[in-house]
Protein backbone atom coordinates (compact mmCIF):
# COMPACT_ATOMS: atom_id res chain seq x y z
CA UNK A 1 0.00 0.00 0.00
CA UNK A 2 1.06 3.31 -0.85
CA UNK A 3 0.75 6.57 1.15
CA UNK A 4 -1.64 7.74 -1.49
CA UNK A 5 -4.35 5.12 -0.54
CA UNK A 6 -3.26 4.90 2.89
CA UNK A 7 -5.06 8.53 3.18
CA UNK A 8 -7.74 7.18 1.10
CA UNK A 9 -8.53 4.78 3.54
CA UNK A 10 -7.75 6.57 6.62
CA UNK A 11 -10.84 9.55 5.36
CA UNK A 12 -12.93 6.05 4.46
CA UNK A 13 -15.23 5.67 7.46
CA UNK A 14 -14.90 1.56 6.46
CA UNK A 15 -11.10 1.74 5.47
CA UNK A 16 -10.08 3.52 8.64
CA UNK A 17 -10.43 0.32 10.84
CA UNK A 18 -8.87 -2.03 7.91
CA UNK A 19 -5.45 -4.17 9.17
CA UNK A 20 -3.90 -3.28 5.50
CA UNK A 21 -3.94 0.55 7.03
CA UNK A 22 -2.83 -0.72 10.62
CA UNK A 23 0.30 -2.46 8.64
CA UNK A 24 1.12 0.67 6.53
CA UNK A 25 0.96 2.37 9.70
CA UNK A 26 3.67 0.24 11.29
CA UNK A 27 6.53 0.68 8.83
CA UNK A 28 5.49 4.44 7.54
CA UNK A 29 5.80 7.20 10.51
CA UNK A 30 4.87 10.22 8.05
CA UNK A 31 1.27 8.39 7.66
CA UNK A 32 1.23 7.67 11.48
CA UNK A 33 2.23 11.14 12.05
CA UNK A 34 -0.74 12.52 9.91
CA UNK A 35 -3.29 10.48 11.30
CA UNK A 36 -2.36 11.30 14.49
CA UNK A 37 -2.72 15.12 13.41
CA UNK A 38 -5.95 14.44 11.49
CA UNK A 39 -7.23 12.34 14.31
CA UNK A 40 -9.72 15.02 16.00
CA UNK A 41 -11.22 16.15 12.70
CA UNK A 42 -11.64 12.84 11.46
CA UNK A 43 -13.36 11.52 14.53
CA UNK A 44 -15.18 14.89 14.52
CA UNK A 45 -16.31 13.56 11.10
CA UNK A 46 -16.77 10.13 11.61
CA UNK A 47 -20.32 8.07 11.30
CA UNK A 48 -22.25 9.61 14.23
CA UNK A 49 -21.23 13.30 13.05
CA UNK A 50 -24.79 13.34 11.35
CA UNK A 51 -26.83 12.56 14.22
CA UNK A 52 -28.69 9.82 12.42
CA UNK A 53 -28.08 7.18 10.29
CA UNK A 54 -28.84 7.11 6.44
CA UNK A 55 -31.86 4.55 7.02
CA UNK A 56 -33.39 7.29 9.48
CA UNK A 57 -33.29 9.41 6.35
CA UNK A 58 -35.03 7.40 3.72
CA UNK A 59 -38.20 7.76 4.07
CA UNK A 60 -41.26 7.53 1.80
CA UNK A 61 -40.54 9.78 -2.06
CA UNK A 62 -43.47 11.63 -2.00
CA UNK A 63 -42.45 13.16 1.24
CA UNK A 64 -39.54 15.01 -0.25
CA UNK A 65 -41.71 17.81 -1.75
CA UNK A 66 -43.18 18.51 1.74
CA UNK A 67 -41.35 21.42 2.35
CA UNK A 68 -42.06 22.88 -1.07
CA UNK A 69 -45.78 22.05 -0.25
CA UNK A 70 -45.65 24.12 2.91
CA UNK A 71 -44.10 26.57 1.60
CA UNK A 72 -46.13 27.38 -1.95
CA UNK A 73 -42.80 27.54 -4.42
CA UNK A 74 -42.67 25.65 -6.96
CA UNK A 75 -40.78 22.36 -7.33
CA UNK A 76 -38.19 23.19 -9.83
CA UNK A 77 -37.63 26.27 -10.79
CA UNK A 78 -35.95 27.51 -14.85
CA UNK A 79 -32.44 28.48 -13.20
CA UNK A 80 -32.49 25.16 -11.29
CA UNK A 81 -33.13 23.38 -14.93
CA UNK A 82 -30.48 25.67 -16.58
CA UNK A 83 -27.77 24.90 -14.26
CA UNK A 84 -28.93 21.18 -14.29
CA UNK A 85 -28.27 21.50 -18.32
CA UNK A 86 -24.74 23.63 -18.27
CA UNK A 87 -23.44 21.10 -15.78
CA UNK A 88 -24.96 18.29 -17.95
CA UNK A 89 -23.22 20.28 -21.13
CA UNK A 90 -19.92 20.97 -18.89
CA UNK A 91 -19.10 16.86 -18.21
CA UNK A 92 -20.14 15.54 -21.41
CA UNK A 93 -17.45 17.74 -22.07
CA UNK A 94 -14.45 16.91 -19.86
CA UNK A 95 -15.94 12.97 -19.88
CA UNK A 96 -15.51 11.99 -23.74
CA UNK A 97 -14.59 8.96 -25.26
CA UNK A 98 -10.98 8.21 -25.69
CA UNK A 99 -11.99 8.76 -29.36
CA UNK A 100 -12.91 12.13 -28.21
CA UNK A 101 -10.47 12.89 -26.48
CA UNK A 102 -7.75 11.73 -29.00
CA UNK A 103 -9.38 14.53 -31.36
CA UNK A 104 -9.44 16.81 -29.00
CA UNK A 105 -5.72 16.30 -28.48
CA UNK A 106 -5.18 16.04 -32.01
CA UNK A 107 -6.60 19.14 -32.65
CA UNK A 108 -4.86 21.23 -30.13
CA UNK A 109 -1.92 19.48 -31.66
CA UNK A 110 -2.45 21.08 -34.99
CA UNK A 111 -3.31 24.20 -33.45
CA UNK A 112 0.21 24.34 -31.87
CA UNK A 113 1.59 23.13 -35.04
CA UNK A 114 -0.27 25.91 -37.26
CA UNK A 115 0.70 28.60 -35.10
CA UNK A 116 4.41 27.15 -34.65
CA UNK A 117 4.45 26.61 -39.02
CA UNK A 118 3.14 30.43 -39.54
CA UNK A 119 5.91 31.81 -36.94
CA UNK A 120 8.64 30.14 -39.40
CA UNK A 121 7.54 31.50 -41.90
CA UNK A 122 7.34 34.68 -40.76
CA UNK A 123 10.93 34.00 -39.65
CA UNK A 124 11.49 33.19 -42.75
CA UNK A 125 10.59 35.75 -44.69
CA UNK A 126 12.00 38.64 -42.04
CA UNK A 127 15.54 36.93 -42.83
CA UNK A 128 15.18 37.11 -46.45
CA UNK A 129 14.76 40.55 -46.33
CA UNK A 130 17.29 41.37 -44.16
CA UNK A 131 19.63 38.41 -45.79
CA UNK A 132 22.51 40.82 -47.49
CA UNK A 133 22.43 41.32 -50.98
CA UNK A 134 24.73 39.10 -53.38
CA UNK A 135 28.06 40.64 -53.96
CA UNK A 136 28.94 42.51 -57.70
CA UNK A 137 31.12 38.72 -58.12
CA UNK A 138 27.80 36.70 -57.78
CA UNK A 139 26.07 38.90 -60.65
CA UNK A 140 26.07 37.50 -63.44
CA UNK A 141 28.11 40.04 -65.89
CA UNK A 142 27.54 38.17 -69.06
CA UNK A 143 24.12 40.21 -70.42
CA UNK A 144 26.48 43.56 -69.72
CA UNK A 145 29.34 41.93 -71.85
CA UNK A 146 27.24 41.20 -74.75
CA UNK A 147 26.64 44.63 -75.25
CA UNK A 148 28.55 46.45 -77.64
CA UNK A 149 29.31 49.26 -75.36
CA UNK A 150 31.30 46.97 -73.45
CA UNK A 151 34.90 48.52 -73.14
CA UNK A 152 36.19 45.32 -71.24
CA UNK A 153 38.34 47.18 -69.23
CA UNK A 154 40.33 44.90 -67.07
CA UNK A 155 38.17 45.75 -64.30
CA UNK A 156 35.07 44.56 -65.92
CA UNK A 157 36.37 41.71 -67.59
CA UNK A 158 37.47 40.53 -63.85
CA UNK A 159 34.02 41.09 -62.49
CA UNK A 160 33.05 38.85 -65.67
CA UNK A 161 35.49 36.33 -64.35
CA UNK A 162 34.21 36.93 -60.78
CA UNK A 163 30.53 36.10 -61.94
CA UNK A 164 31.55 32.87 -63.50
CA UNK A 165 33.35 31.81 -60.91
CA UNK A 166 30.46 32.04 -58.52
CA UNK A 167 28.24 29.84 -60.81
CA UNK A 168 30.75 27.33 -62.24
CA UNK A 169 33.67 27.08 -59.12
CA UNK A 170 32.49 23.67 -57.75
CA UNK A 171 29.08 22.52 -56.92
CA UNK A 172 29.27 23.54 -53.60
CA UNK A 173 28.99 27.60 -55.29
CA UNK A 174 27.20 26.34 -58.06
CA UNK A 175 23.93 28.73 -58.69
CA UNK A 176 20.59 27.25 -60.11
CA UNK A 177 19.29 29.24 -62.52
CA UNK A 178 22.79 29.65 -64.14
CA UNK A 179 22.68 31.69 -67.47
CA UNK A 180 25.27 29.78 -68.77
CA UNK A 181 26.82 26.20 -69.04
CA UNK A 182 30.38 25.20 -69.82
CA UNK A 183 29.44 21.69 -71.23
CA UNK A 184 30.85 20.94 -74.68
CA UNK A 185 27.59 20.50 -76.36
CA UNK A 186 26.59 23.61 -75.12
CA UNK A 187 29.70 25.57 -75.34
CA UNK A 188 28.84 27.78 -77.95
CA UNK A 189 27.25 30.57 -75.91
CA UNK A 190 30.81 31.06 -74.06
CA UNK A 191 32.08 32.42 -77.32
CA UNK A 192 31.25 35.83 -76.08
CA UNK A 193 33.78 35.22 -73.51
CA UNK A 194 36.54 34.57 -76.14
CA UNK A 195 37.55 37.67 -77.28
CA UNK A 196 37.86 39.51 -73.85
CA UNK A 197 40.29 36.25 -73.29
CA UNK A 198 42.54 37.22 -76.18
CA UNK A 199 44.51 38.91 -74.56
CA UNK A 200 47.51 36.80 -73.58
CA UNK A 201 48.53 39.36 -71.24
CA UNK A 202 44.88 39.76 -69.66
CA UNK A 203 44.88 35.86 -69.52
CA UNK A 204 48.16 35.56 -67.31
CA UNK A 205 46.75 37.90 -65.20
CA UNK A 206 43.46 36.44 -64.72
CA UNK A 207 44.98 32.77 -64.27
CA UNK A 208 47.73 34.68 -61.15
CA UNK A 209 44.29 36.11 -59.32
CA UNK A 210 43.34 33.18 -57.15
CA UNK A 211 40.04 34.62 -57.68
CA UNK A 212 39.82 34.15 -61.53
CA UNK A 213 42.19 31.43 -61.88
CA UNK A 214 39.42 28.80 -61.46
CA UNK A 215 37.43 29.79 -64.32
CA UNK A 216 40.30 30.15 -66.28
CA UNK A 217 41.21 26.52 -65.76
CA UNK A 218 37.36 24.97 -66.32
CA UNK A 219 37.16 27.39 -69.65
CA UNK A 220 40.81 25.77 -70.41
CA UNK A 221 39.59 22.00 -69.71
CA UNK A 222 36.98 22.11 -71.65
CA UNK A 223 38.11 23.97 -74.96
CA UNK A 224 41.49 25.48 -74.56
CA UNK A 225 42.05 26.66 -78.44
CA UNK A 226 39.37 29.20 -78.72
CA UNK A 227 39.71 31.88 -76.03
CA UNK A 228 43.50 33.23 -77.38
CA UNK A 229 45.37 34.10 -80.27
CA UNK A 230 48.15 31.86 -81.25
CA UNK B 1 -33.24 -6.49 -11.79
CA UNK B 2 -30.87 -4.15 -10.68
CA UNK B 3 -29.79 -1.40 -13.07
CA UNK B 4 -27.07 0.80 -12.96
CA UNK B 5 -27.89 4.48 -12.86
CA UNK B 6 -26.77 4.88 -16.60
CA UNK B 7 -29.57 2.24 -17.87
CA UNK B 8 -31.82 3.54 -15.38
CA UNK B 9 -31.42 7.25 -17.20
CA UNK B 10 -30.71 5.61 -20.90
CA UNK B 11 -34.59 4.18 -19.83
CA UNK B 12 -36.12 7.36 -18.20
CA UNK B 13 -34.99 9.10 -21.31
CA UNK B 14 -36.81 6.26 -23.32
CA UNK B 15 -40.58 7.07 -21.34
CA UNK B 16 -39.93 5.35 -18.17
CA UNK B 17 -40.17 8.16 -15.86
CA UNK B 18 -41.51 6.07 -12.89
CA UNK B 19 -37.70 4.47 -12.72
CA UNK B 20 -36.01 7.79 -11.73
CA UNK B 21 -37.71 6.98 -7.96
CA UNK B 22 -35.06 4.10 -8.09
CA UNK B 23 -32.41 7.07 -8.66
CA UNK B 24 -33.59 9.45 -5.63
CA UNK B 25 -33.96 6.69 -3.14
CA UNK B 26 -29.73 6.06 -4.51
CA UNK B 27 -28.65 9.24 -3.69
CA UNK B 28 -31.50 11.13 -1.55
CA UNK B 29 -29.65 10.65 1.69
CA UNK B 30 -26.49 11.04 1.13
CA UNK B 31 -27.08 14.21 -0.45
CA UNK B 32 -29.24 15.19 2.01
CA UNK B 33 -26.74 14.78 4.50
CA UNK B 34 -24.55 16.98 2.64
CA UNK B 35 -27.40 19.92 2.25
CA UNK B 36 -28.20 19.58 5.31
CA UNK B 37 -24.65 20.00 6.60
CA UNK B 38 -23.64 22.95 4.20
CA UNK B 39 -27.18 24.91 4.18
CA UNK B 40 -27.74 24.29 8.31
CA UNK B 41 -31.23 23.89 8.01
CA UNK B 42 -33.31 20.47 7.20
CA UNK B 43 -36.28 22.15 5.60
CA UNK B 44 -33.40 24.28 3.27
CA UNK B 45 -31.73 21.19 2.82
CA UNK B 46 -34.99 18.89 1.50
CA UNK B 47 -36.20 21.80 -0.39
CA UNK B 48 -32.89 22.21 -2.42
CA UNK B 49 -32.59 18.15 -2.87
CA UNK B 50 -35.85 18.05 -4.17
CA UNK B 51 -35.31 20.60 -6.56
CA UNK B 52 -31.95 19.13 -7.62
CA UNK B 53 -33.59 15.68 -8.50
CA UNK B 54 -36.47 17.94 -10.25
CA UNK B 55 -34.01 20.09 -12.13
CA UNK B 56 -32.46 16.46 -12.84
CA UNK B 57 -35.88 15.27 -13.72
CA UNK B 58 -36.33 18.14 -16.48
CA UNK B 59 -33.44 18.22 -17.89
CA UNK B 60 -32.38 14.50 -18.56
CA UNK B 61 -32.91 15.08 -21.97
CA UNK B 62 -29.69 16.39 -21.65
CA UNK B 63 -27.96 13.43 -19.68
CA UNK B 64 -25.03 11.62 -21.71
CA UNK B 65 -24.21 8.28 -20.35
CA UNK B 66 -20.81 9.16 -21.06
CA UNK B 67 -20.34 10.79 -17.27
CA UNK B 68 -21.93 9.66 -14.22
CA UNK B 69 -25.25 9.90 -13.14
CA UNK B 70 -23.96 10.73 -9.67
CA UNK B 71 -21.79 13.47 -10.70
CA UNK B 72 -24.68 15.13 -12.24
CA UNK B 73 -26.65 15.34 -9.21
CA UNK B 74 -23.99 16.35 -6.46
CA UNK B 75 -22.76 19.35 -8.45
CA UNK B 76 -26.16 20.36 -9.50
CA UNK B 77 -26.77 19.75 -5.88
CA UNK B 78 -23.96 21.81 -5.18
CA UNK B 79 -24.85 24.97 -6.95
CA UNK B 80 -28.38 25.04 -6.02
CA UNK B 81 -26.55 25.30 -2.26
CA UNK B 82 -24.35 27.73 -3.48
CA UNK B 83 -27.50 29.74 -5.09
CA UNK B 84 -29.62 29.22 -1.72
CA UNK B 85 -26.26 30.92 0.20
CA UNK B 86 -26.82 33.87 -2.41
CA UNK B 87 -30.60 34.59 -1.85
CA UNK B 88 -30.31 34.03 2.07
CA UNK B 89 -27.73 37.12 1.93
CA UNK B 90 -30.17 39.08 -0.33
CA UNK B 91 -32.82 38.66 1.94
CA UNK B 92 -31.57 38.96 5.71
CA UNK B 93 -34.74 39.22 7.33
CA UNK B 94 -35.44 35.63 6.56
CA UNK B 95 -35.39 32.74 9.18
CA UNK B 96 -32.07 31.51 8.50
CA UNK B 97 -29.49 29.48 9.56
CA UNK B 98 -26.38 31.60 8.97
CA UNK B 99 -23.36 31.82 9.15
CA UNK B 100 -21.60 31.23 11.70
CA UNK B 101 -21.92 32.20 15.14
CA UNK B 102 -22.49 30.22 17.79
CA UNK B 103 -26.00 32.26 19.19
CA UNK B 104 -27.21 32.01 15.58
CA UNK B 105 -26.26 28.01 14.96
CA UNK B 106 -28.45 27.43 18.22
CA UNK B 107 -31.60 27.93 16.19
CA UNK B 108 -30.20 24.89 14.48
CA UNK B 109 -32.17 21.47 15.18
CA UNK B 110 -32.22 18.03 14.57
CA UNK B 111 -35.55 16.55 14.18
CA UNK B 112 -35.87 14.73 17.08
CA UNK B 113 -37.76 11.74 17.70
CA UNK B 114 -40.28 11.02 20.33
CA UNK B 115 -37.72 9.06 23.06
CA UNK B 116 -35.75 12.31 23.09
CA UNK B 117 -32.95 11.03 25.84
CA UNK B 118 -29.69 12.62 26.92
CA UNK B 119 -27.59 11.18 24.54
CA UNK B 120 -29.79 12.45 21.64
CA UNK B 121 -29.51 15.77 22.97
CA UNK B 122 -25.86 15.83 23.48
CA UNK B 123 -25.61 14.45 19.52
CA UNK B 124 -27.53 17.64 18.11
CA UNK B 125 -24.94 19.34 19.94
CA UNK B 126 -22.58 17.82 18.66
CA UNK B 127 -24.07 17.90 15.45
CA UNK B 128 -24.07 21.80 15.93
CA UNK B 129 -20.54 22.20 16.79
CA UNK B 130 -19.19 20.39 13.20
CA UNK B 131 -21.81 22.21 11.11
CA UNK B 132 -20.02 25.79 13.05
CA UNK B 133 -16.36 24.41 12.34
CA UNK B 134 -17.12 23.50 8.69
CA UNK B 135 -18.55 27.19 8.59
CA UNK B 136 -15.37 27.96 9.40
CA UNK B 137 -12.80 26.79 7.34
CA UNK B 138 -12.43 27.61 3.36
CA UNK B 139 -15.47 27.15 1.39
CA UNK B 140 -13.56 24.35 -0.85
CA UNK B 141 -12.05 22.75 2.04
CA UNK B 142 -15.58 22.64 3.77
CA UNK B 143 -17.34 21.19 0.72
CA UNK B 144 -14.89 19.05 0.27
CA UNK B 145 -14.97 17.16 3.38
CA UNK B 146 -18.91 17.25 3.51
CA UNK B 147 -18.44 15.29 -0.21
CA UNK B 148 -16.11 12.98 1.38
CA UNK B 149 -17.56 12.31 4.42
CA UNK B 150 -21.54 13.25 4.40
CA UNK B 151 -21.62 12.27 0.73
CA UNK B 152 -18.99 9.22 0.92
CA UNK B 153 -17.78 10.16 -2.38
CA UNK B 154 -14.72 9.08 -3.80
CA UNK B 155 -11.63 11.49 -4.16
CA UNK B 156 -12.52 11.12 -8.03
CA UNK B 157 -15.87 12.01 -7.52
CA UNK B 158 -15.56 14.94 -5.50
CA UNK B 159 -12.90 16.18 -8.30
CA UNK B 160 -15.75 16.08 -11.15
CA UNK B 161 -18.15 17.42 -9.01
CA UNK B 162 -16.33 20.28 -7.54
CA UNK B 163 -14.52 21.01 -10.95
CA UNK B 164 -11.25 20.29 -9.65
CA UNK B 165 -8.42 17.81 -10.66
CA UNK B 166 -8.20 14.68 -8.54
CA UNK B 167 -4.93 16.01 -6.92
CA UNK B 168 -6.39 19.18 -5.82
CA UNK B 169 -9.47 17.29 -4.35
CA UNK B 170 -7.69 15.32 -2.05
CA UNK B 171 -5.41 18.59 -1.21
CA UNK B 172 -8.44 20.15 -0.34
CA UNK B 173 -9.40 17.20 1.92
CA UNK B 174 -5.81 17.44 3.31
CA UNK B 175 -6.42 20.66 4.40
CA UNK B 176 -9.38 20.70 5.25
CA UNK B 177 -8.88 18.49 8.13
CA UNK B 178 -5.51 19.81 9.11
CA UNK B 179 -7.44 23.32 9.52
CA UNK B 180 -10.78 21.60 11.38
CA UNK B 181 -8.07 19.26 13.36
CA UNK B 182 -6.69 22.45 15.00
CA UNK B 183 -9.98 24.30 15.07
CA UNK B 184 -10.81 20.99 17.36
CA UNK B 185 -8.25 21.50 19.46
CA UNK B 186 -9.15 25.09 20.03
CA UNK B 187 -12.55 24.54 20.80
CA UNK B 188 -10.99 21.34 23.34
CA UNK B 189 -13.35 21.11 25.69
CA UNK B 190 -16.29 22.41 24.38
CA UNK B 191 -17.61 19.39 22.38
CA UNK B 192 -19.88 16.85 23.99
Amino acid sequence: MNCDLAFELMTDAEGCQSTALARHFDHCPRCRHMQETLAPALDLLGPNSLGRSESDLSFPIDEMTSASLRSGQPFVTIEAVRIAQQIATELTMQTGTPRDRLRRGAGKILGYAAVFAAGLLLATLLFERRAPTASPGDECQRGGASREGWERTTGEIRALALSCVACHDGPQNRVENRSTSLEQQRFSPWNWLAPALADRGLLAELNRDPETAPVIAVLMSVNPTPFYKA
Amino acid sequence: MDLDDVQIMCRVQAGQVELFDVLVRRYRASLLNVARSKLGDPAWAEDVVQETFMAAFTARATYNPRFSFSTWVWTIMLNLCRRQWQRRAARPTENSIPSGSPSEFSEYHEPVTGDTTLAQILQTERCQQVHRLLTRIPERQADALRLRFFGGLQFAEIALAMGSSLSAAKQRVKQGLTTLAEQVQDFDGELP
